[in-house]
């Protein structure tokens, strides 16, 4: 049985509402625990990332395709620099990156805002929604 | 990025229920006579996001160590 296969089933538990009240808090967290352990190789902050996928979609609130999605960029690691086109995790945030510390972190600009935020690599993801652009 | 199926198979009903269990609280129930099973997630408070980060790395260290006991198990000629 392949991963998404018993992500599937579990939806479907989900889906037949064996207990009364609520079922969200059954299959969902039987979903969250096996994505922590088969997601271990991850940071924690992608392997919670993940977790959240997992659940959301047990629960029906995320599509198929995004949770793969979701899943494939949390995957991949970059190698940071200059001008690379990022989000958040969550990609409630795009922007893109201006400088690259001696320590590892990176300095990125948000979209549509002057400030410029610090970020450890990790937590950030490539945004391939848009084409890479150079800093003015 | 590996998926770790080795972890994955020293995961036992008992590890699940245990991490369900920690995270119920979050759960709110909204039961009506009329309608049934539905309910919301309240988002992660700072000590419940500082609880799960704890909680993930006990449950991989925990997976490790039966990994590797299972290893020296197998290891050993019977």
């Amino acid at each position: 049985m392949t991963l998404l296969e018993t992500l599937q089933f579990l939806k479907s538990c989900h889906r037949r509402a064996p207990f009364l009240f609520f079922n969200g808090n059954t299959f969902a967290e039987i979903g969250r625990a096996l994505a922590n352990a088969i997601f271990s190789d991850l940071t924690f902050h992608r392997r919670k990332e993940a977790a959240s996928a997992v659940a959301h979609f047990v629960t029906g609130v995320l599509d198929e395709q995004l949770m793969i999605v979701a899943f494939e960029s949390l995957s991949k690691t970059a190698n940071w620099k200059l001008g690379d086109r990022v989000r958040t995790l969550r990609g409630s945030l795009h922007g893109v990156i201006v400088r690259v510390c001696d320590d590892g972190r990176v300095v990125w600009k948000p979209d549509g805002t002057q400030s410029e935020l610090t970020a450890m690599p990790d937590n950030l993801c490539a945004d391939e929604g848009k084409g890479n652009s150079k800093p003015k | 990025m590996k998926l770790r199926l080795d972890l994955l198979e020293h995961l036992t009903a008992a590890d699940i229920l245990e991490e369900a269990a920690a995270n119920q609280h979050r759960y709110k129930a909204e039961p009506t006579f009329s309608k049934t099973g539905t309910g919301h997630l309240s988002p992660r408070s700072m000590a419940d996001s500082v609880n799960e980060a704890v909680r993930s790395e006990a449950l991989t260290q925990k997976l490790t160590r039966r990994l590797q006991q299972n290893g020296k198990n197998t290891a050993r000629p019977s």
